[in-house]
Formats: C-alpha cells, structure tokens, sequence
C-alpha cells in the first residue's frame, strides 16, 4: 500500500514535470552556401538529429565549393569543359543538377538560364564584393549576341558537349533550392519526419512543428517587416526571389542579380516573387523565371513548370496572386488586401 | 525553531536547486515585439501589429476586456474580471510577455517574429 | 456519550479552524498583491496547523471548507477562480497525504509546507493551462510560480511552527 501511494506520489511529480518539459525541437545554425542556414528538426532523438544536421551541413558545404560559379572547382571545371566544344564525362557530383538545370531551363523558356555566367560576372555578381559600376552597353551588346542557353549543351548519359564558347555556369538560381530539398530527402531517409530547412531566407520543411504546421513569416520586400505568413503542407518549399537581395545603386538606379537573359539588364517588372512548391531546386528556379516575366506573362511559364503557387509583388507595391497561393497566404494585418490582384492561371 | 527531519533538509535544498533550474528552463526572448495575439477561449488567436494606437474591445467569457496598444506597449484598460490582476500589471512591452484575464478567458501573448513564425522568407 | 461529545468538540474545532482560514481567505484577496497573481496563501498556514495538530483528514476537511465557502463568499463558486483554488487545495492535500502519512518519520512541517506550496502553484499552472488558456505561452509563469510556491512554503512553515510553541504552551 505504501509502495502504491509513494508511486501514486511520484506519478503526480513525473506529470507535473513532463508538462514543463519543452518540446523537443533541436535548433542547429551554420554559415554555407555564402548564408546562414538554420536547421530546425524535431525529434526525441536527440543524438540523430545533431549527426543528421552536422552531415547536412557538410555535404551543404560541399555543394558550396562543388557548384561555386566562379571560384575555382567542379563547376567551373565542367564549364571550362564545355567551352571547349569536346565531349567528356562530367563530375558526378555536378551531373544531376546540370540535367535539371537544363530541363528546368527548357521548360521556363528559357527565361531560367543556367548557361549565362558571363553575363553576370559581367554585372559583378560573380564576386563577392560588387561593383560600383554597370557595365558598358556595348559589352552587354556584345554579350547577347551570342549569348549561350542550356540548348547550347548536349548530355548524353554522363557525358556532356558545350556547343558555344561562352558557356559559363551559373547555378545561383537553382543551387540553394536543390541543396535544401536534398537535404530534407536525406533527413527523411534517416527517419526525421519533422524538419525545417531556412538557406538565407530561402526555406524547406516536412511534418510540422508540433503543435502547429511549419509557418513561415514573408518579409515586405519593400521595406521592414512581415508581410503574410504561410502554413507549410506536409512537404513544401518556399523560395523569393527579390530585387533587394544582391544589388548595387549607380546614378540613382538599382542594378540587382536577376538578370534578364532576353535584354541582358537585370528584369525590371517585378520587387519580389514567392513560390510554393514541392520541390525546392523548381521553387529556386521558378522564382527567378517568374520574375523576369514579371506580371503579364508569368502565367504560361508557372504552368510549363508545374507551379501553382505564386505571389509578386510589382514596382508600386501591389500584390499579384494565382488563387490557389490566394488561399495559403494569411496576410498581415498592416496589409491592405483590397489591393491584392489574383490572377487565373 | 522549526524542527528538521531529514526530508526537511532534502526538500529544502531540492527546492533551493529549484529555484534557479525553473529560471533557466524558460527562454527570455530579449527581441523587439512585434506583435500581439490575443485569445479568447478556445479561439485561435487573432494578430494585431504593436506598432500602432488602438483600442480593442474583446467580448469574452463574462463580458468585454478592452485593450490598449499604444508606443510599443499593451494592457488590459477594463476587464470585468473580480481580481483585475490583468489591469493591475499595467503596460507590458517585451516579447514572450503574456498578459491573462483568465476568469474572462482572454491572454495576450507579445511576439516577436521569431516566436511567431518557424522561419522568415524573403 | 461522552465518546459523542468528544466527538462534537473536535467538529467545533475543525470548523472553528475553517472559518479563521475562510477569513484570512477573504482578507487576503481584499489586498492588492505587490506581483499581480501571487499570494501568500497564508490560510494555508490554518491548514499546516490543523495537519500538524489533528492530522491530514482534518486538514483536508479545512482546506476543502476554506476553498467552498471562501468560493461561495466571494461568489467565485464554480468560475475559473474556484477550480484554481480547488485544484490547488487538492494538489497541496495530496503531496500533504503522502508526506504525512507516508514518509512521517523522514519529513517535518518544512518539508511538508514546501511540497505542498509548490504542489499548489503547479496544480493552478496546469488547470489554467488545460482548461481556460489552452496556450503554451502560460508556461512562463513556471519560475515565478515555483519561486513564490518554495517562499511562501517556507514562510507558512516558520509562522505555524512559532503559532504551533506558542499554542502548545498557553493549551
């Protein structure tokens, strides 16, 4: 009887305390792909969630340097390669993402273009510092007369031929999107079903955070603070492309990253596209593609990709949606949703 | 003075060890408030911006708790709770605060952004 | 019959007892706090001394007299503030049960005002939490809760022991 009470006694003090206890979300923050990037996994195993992120982030370091445009590495190698118009076998580590770099490009026609490095080392982006100046317009002239795209290159198997002497990678668009569903896919194959994966503001989830799904929060693009925030679905992906993420001003103008291959200016329609999808390496390229089709003619290349879900925001701030991101998006309640524009796709 | 049995002297100290460890569990977001969420009941929460002047009037479970934002900060203004202890602790300002009227049901959480979403997009 | 009025007499004073807990029940919520939310719960010292004196059945039938009728005086009975109280009467006479009647020999009235004060506070956290703000958020209220439980335990600790030398010599 006594055995019973003490035991009663401690069940109370086990409940008590369990109701304290916090919740099992493990945090793990480190600096890759030029970024900070924040892995949330919520798990009670706590020693495979800290192996799990620790082999994250080194395989995200590794991509790093395997796919860095312009430092030297196997990237850069595979576009040395190409430039030489000869057939050869390419890195593995850099096949699979130049295959659906060029299927995505295709299908984004073209407006997603993974073969234009030299034009943007020639903007400045291919640096970690970033100019003062614009380039000449004769030297985009130039550029875009022959200006390469992934049709410029033949893959057969693992072997792969450039078929114009400018080709010049650049996987900026694509790279930070693969690395991160890639790793939500190898956190899953581990059995850690409950993941949040934030590259630089660029971010995957799985599951949920526990008692709720994933949310996320959407920065202004114009200015300071939240914009609209949105519940994540079991696995999803969601990736802005903004004009205020890399950019210098000259005369008063801002040149920024996402450079328009039809004009060879950087796309001028557009503040900031967000998309939801699936897969993060389609939601990174989608976001560029769309906002260099900026608002008239997102529709057709959103469809090609396989994209429903997207939002932009346009120079005078206001808000363009597909109906179906309509109904994910809750937005704050600074913002006036009389102004907001949905689109039939 | 007070008689001590050996349970009294593990208590105490058990206790004593309590104290600091109860602290420590609690995270202290030391980040800009950024909003508010007030609950009532079972509901779920609605958002409001703390940058703002504004009154709320929330109908809860014995009548309307009124709500004052103003530079930053939030309190309960009327409530018609009998201790009035939510009116009592007056503005409060930092995040993770939580002001309850609980015989009327209605909290305010103050956020910041990183209490309120899992993850910023931008 | 004298066994009866034996009998009668302890009644007389468990209630006697009950209405001094139900006064300083009432007196005590009449003044303001200096941090909103937190009492002394000094009728839990009339509690403390009536386990001390009479044991825990007592206690409990003074604590439970002091929770209904304090409830009922103040026409809290059945709101939210009444199942506080109530869960906090019954957490704290659980912990006293088991320390009093389990563990007597290891344990004192420190011991059993300290675990009873902390049971108090956790009980109240709990039902608050689960039944009138379902929100994770009221969790922070746990430090400064069992920081004020552990105080004030020993606190009504140290004031029943002296009412206890004193009682003890004028009875």
């Amino acid at each position: 009887m006594r055995c019973l009470q003490t035991s009663l006694f401690i069940l109370a003090l086990v409940v008590l305390l369990a109701a304290c206890e916090k919740q099992n979300l493990n945090r793990y923050q480190s600096f890759a792909f030029g970024t900070l990037i924040e892995i949330k996994i919520r798990s009670d195993d706590k020693a495979l969630a800290d192996r799990a992120s620790a082999s994250l982030f080194s395989d995200f370091d590794e991509m790093h340097s395997d796919w860095h445009a312009w430092e030297a590495g196997k990237l850069t190698q595979t576009s040395a390669m190409l430039a030489t118009g000869e057939w050869f076998t390419a890195d593995k580590a850099v096949q699979d993402i130049i295959k659906l770099s060029k299927q995505y490009s295709l299908r984004s026609n073209g407006l997603f273009n993974p073969a234009i490095g030299e034009l943007i080392q020639a903007w400045g982006f291919q640096a970690s510092e970033l100019p003062r100046l614009p380039p000449t317009e004769a030297k985009i002239d130039s550029l875009l007369a022959d200006l390469p795209a992934v049709l410029d290159i033949d893959i057969d198997g693992d072997k792969m031929r450039g078929r114009n002497p400018h080709l010049k990678l650049d996987l900026g668009a694509i790279a930070k999107g693969y690395a991160v569903s890639a790793g939500i896919n190898k956190l899953r194959d581990q059995g850690l079903n409950h993941a949040l994966i934030n590259a630089g503001g660029d971010l995957c989830g799985i599951g949920n955070q526990g008692e709720r799904p994933w949310r996320i929060g959407i920065r202004n693009p114009s200015g300071e603070g939240i914009m609209a925030s949105i519940e994540l679905e079991n696995e999803e992906c969601v990736f802005t492309s903004g004009d205020y993420e890399r950019y210098y001003n000259h005369n008063g103008k801002r040149y920024h990253h996402i450079i328009d291959p039809r004009s060879g200016y950087p796309a001028d329609k557009v503040t900031s596209v967000t998309v939801l999808h699936l897969d993060g390496a389609i939601a990174d390229a989608a976001s560029t593609a769309l906002f260099i089709a900026g608002p008239d003619g997102w529709q057709e290349i959103a469809k090609k990709m396989g994209v429903r879900d997207v939002m932009m925001v346009d120079k005078q701030g206001r808000i363009i949606m597909s109906p179906s991101m309509h109904k994910r998006i809750k937005f704050e309640p600074a913002v006036d949703e009389t102004s907001v524009i949905i689109t039939d796709p | 003075m007070i008689e001590m049995k050996p349970g009294d002297w593990l208590v105490l100290i058990f206790s004593l060890l309590l104290i600091p460890l109860s602290w420590s569990l609690i995270d202290h977001p030391s980040a800009e408030t950024s909003a508010i969420e007030i609950t009532v009941a079972d509901a779920s929460p609605t958002t409001y911006s703390i940058k703002q002047q504004t009154q709320i009037n929330v109908a809860g479970e014995l009548g309307h708790s009124v709500i004052e934002i103003r530079d930053g900060k939030v309190r309960f203004t009327n409530s018609p709770c009998s201790g009035k202890v939510c009116i009592l602790s007056g503005w409060h300002q930092h995040s993770g605060d939580h002001i309850v009227c609980l015989p009327n049901r209605v909290s305010i959480s103050l956020l910041a952004e990183q209490d309120r979403f899992d993850g910023i997009n931008f | 019959m004298e066994k009866n009025i034996e009998i009668t007499e302890e009644d007389r004073k468990i209630a006697s007892f009950a209405a001094l807990a139900i006064a300083i029940h009432v007196l005590e919520s009449g003044f303001p706090s200096p941090v909103p939310g937190i009492k002394p719960g000094l009728a839990n010292i009339i509690t403390l001394l009536v386990l001390f004196r009479y044991g825990w059945r007592f206690a409990a039938w003074v604590s439970l007299l002091r929770v209904t009728a304090g409830s009922l005086l103040m026409g809290t009975f059945m709101s939210p503030t009444f199942f506080l109280s109530l869960s906090g009467a019954l957490a704290s006479l659980l912990s006293m049960w088991v320390l009093w009647t389990v563990m007597r020999r290891w344990v004192g009235l420190l011991g059993v005002s300290i675990t009873a004060g902390v049971s108090h506070v956790m009980a109240q956290l709990l039902v608050a939490w689960w039944l009138f703000i379902p929100h994770s958020g009221i969790l922070v209220l746990t430090p400064v809760l069992i920081t004020a439980g552990i105080l004030f335990g020993i606190f009504n600790a140290i004031i029943t022991s002296s009412i206890e030398n004193r009682l003890s010599r004028t009875l």
